[in-house]
């Protein structure tokens, strides 16, 4: 599975590399978020993983207004509220670190699964 | 930062998230930008010839098919982005094809943070040097 991660922080997000190193999966990370449109158009992503902590993350913003209709999506933050965002604003499922962080390889298989269909 | 005073763009090459992650974290900390990290050739290959970076950090080992060098000849097709080169300890092989590519010895792996940030900051002048002509 080929993935886009968007982290607007790195250290926070440090669980989600972890589970994405463990599941071996081919990975795109990017930091300069403007430019995500662009390479979703160049690389064929099969999901894309979304960690936003602040309610103005553009990380978020991507997720709401750039996230294709068939790419499954996972959103993870710190911030409890923040989860209710990344659902609203498409994650298919969303984890909160680090009460979930073991959760992250199961979630990531879901991904997976859902990317194959 | 480089001398015009905008932080140096850098986009790291590397096939480990948590290895991408820290050099990530190391090259911001030392006030560079990083642009993105790429798991593989290909992926490279897109991301250097969109994002434009002013230095790429490239593992030599990576997922797929190709190397970081066959991932550096094709950047070198439309990037002129100067490419620090990490590589285990044992690859000799490697380190004879480096140096027929860019004529630079690569960063032996495990990279501590100076060695990693020196080795940019050296590959960065050596591109502001080309940029003004004096090589």
């Amino acid at each position: 599975m080929r993935c886009l991660f968007l982290p607007d922080e790195l250290e926070a997000f440090r669980p989600v590399a972890a589970a994405i190193q463990d599941h071996r999966l081919e990975f795109v990370l990017l930091r300069e978020f403007q430019t995500a449109r662009l390479i979703l158009d160049l690389i064929d992503f099969d999901a894309l993983i979304v960690g936003a902590n602040a309610i103005d993350s553009p990380t978020l913003q991507f997720l709401k207004q750039c996230k294709p209709t068939d790419m499954p999506a996972l959103g993870i933050t710190c911030v409890p509220w923040m989860c209710e965002e990344l659902a609203a604003a498409g994650a298919d499922r969303v984890l909160l670190l680090p009460d979930q962080t073991t959760h992250l390889n199961t979630a990531i298989a879901e991904l997976q699964r859902r990317s194959m269909r | 930062m480089d001398r015009s005073g905008k932080a140096l763009r850098v986009l790291i090459v590397e096939d480990e998230a948590l290895v991408a992650l820290d050099y990530a974290l190391t090259i911001e900390d030392a006030g560079a930008y990083v642009v993105g990290t790429a798991s593989t050739a290909d992926a490279a290959e897109k991301l250097a010839k969109a994002l434009r970076p002013d230095v790429i950090v490239m593992d030599v080992s990576l997922m797929g098919t190709k190397d970081g060098i066959e991932a550096a000849h094709a950047i070198r097709a439309s990037s002129a982005a100067p490419i620090v080169f990490l590589t285990g300890p044992s690859a000799a092989g490697a380190h004879a094809r480096i140096r027929a590519f860019n004529g630079s010895a690569p960063v032996t792996k495990p990279a501590d943070n100076r060695t990693l940030i020196s080795a940019i900051a050296r590959a960065a002048g050596l591109m502001l040097l080309l940029c003004l002509g004096v090589l």
